[in-house]
């Protein structure tokens, strides 16, 4: 069976997280690594956004800066995400290996399966529900977001372990089409909430780990080693972390991409000095 | 706006006597790949015209630009444009 690599990594800085997902991508389409999954956290808490999504709407900024919450824009679409508790996990697979499907639909299915897998296993009743979610009872418990690269396939999400609604919608701007569709308590759920305070506990993150490791390995035919970065990756990591995820700039000008071709990852263009 | 079985969508719009000379669109979807989204902005530009001339220019950089919309379609695009045109100072659809 076919060896792929397992990261487990410390919580980390919301830039950093972004960044490592970066340069992971990067070496996989330099063939410098084997298709990876990578299972992270948060510390402290951050969020996320889309891609396509614009800070100014989706985000109160002056509620993140004054609960120290970083805000990061993403390199994939979907919308924005408080990461606090919850595991998250990122695949990279080349697009040309037998696991990644051409069609974007029935990848995002496919990777998200072993999410279902998982919360099966656990004895809850998920589903997936295209395009990216995972869903217990009709509320979201795990969200995915994908981007096709350099001839890479990264797809990351998130399983939520427990999930502070009350904060979550604090800091975002809850659309009139959102609020539409239910409370928060109602369209997001967590592991807390569905299992109780045992997934508090210091021992479930790991063999919730070790679960969905094993449910990677079952959809996608292969097995898994343990490892870490390597030098190459870390240093990519700490550039794009300097030089992109930890610039205002980044998350508010769609202009500036990360480049791939030739060296290091670097942006496309020069920021202002005040940048 | 958010049409049925899709994801949120933003478009916003710079007019000036009656010609899009910017475009934003903005929201929770997915587009591949990534910076494509620049090329149906620009695909925006020009005389607000009809709903089918607008997707026409939108399905051109589609097929141009071998883009691939996930959770959003041109139809949405065109909608949510000509609603923001209608609405010119807002901008916002």
């Amino acid at each position: 069976m076919e060896k792929w690599r397992l990261i487990l990594d410390p919580p980390r800085r919301g830039p950093v997280n972004m960044a490592i997902d970066l340069a992971l991508l990067r070496s996989l389409s330099l063939r410098a690594c084997r298709p990876t999954l990578r299972l992270y956290s948060w510390e402290p808490p951050a969020l996320t956004i889309g891609y396509f999504q614009r800070i100014e709407e989706e985000v109160r900024e002056e509620e993140c800066r004054r609960e120290g919450v970083t805000v990061i824009r993403r390199v994939t679409g979907g919308g924005a995400v408080l990461h606090e508790h919850e595991i998250t996990y990122s695949v990279f697979i080349p697009l040309s290996h037998r696991a990644a499907p051409q069609s974007i639909r029935e990848s995002y299915e496919l990777l998200c399966l072993p999410i279902v897998d998982t919360l099966r296993g656990l004895g809850l009743d998920a589903e997936f529900k295209p395009v990216n979610d995972v869903l217990v009872h009709g509320a979201k418990v795990s969200g995915s977001a994908q981007t096709r690269r350099e001839g890479v396939l990264l797809q990351h999400g998130t399983l939520l372990v427990d999930v502070d609604a009350e904060r979550m919608f604090r800091l975002l701007n809850v659309t009139k089409e959102k609020s539409a569709s239910g409370t928060p308590e109602g369209r997001v759920t967590s592991l807390r909430r569905l299992l109780g305070g045992c997934v508090m506990e210091k021992g479930f993150a790991p063999e919730l780990s070790v679960r969905l490791a094993r449910a990677f390995e079952a959809r996608l035919g292969c097995s898994f080693e343990e490892g870490g970065l390597d030098a190459g990756e870390r240093e990519d990591a700490v550039r794009m972390e300097k030089e992109l995820f930890d610039l205002e700039a980044w998350n508010r000008d769609r202009s500036i991409r990360p480049v791939f071709t030739g060296g290091p990852v670097k942006r496309s263009r020069a920021l202002p000095a005040s940048s | 706006m958010k049409a049925p079985g899709e994801k949120l969508l933003r478009v916003r719009l710079d007019i000036n006597g009656g010609t899009v000379s910017a475009a934003r669109i903005s929201g929770d979807f997915f587009i591949h790949p990534e910076e494509a989204v620049a090329m149906l902005e620009d695909a925006l530009k020009g005389p607000c015209g009809t709903r089918a001339a607008v997707l026409a220019r939108l399905e051109k950089a589609v097929i141009s630009g071998n883009i691939e919309l996930v959770g959003l379609s041109i139809v949405s695009i065109a909608d949510c444009t000509l609603r923001a045109a209608s609405m010119r100072d807002a901008g916002d659809g």
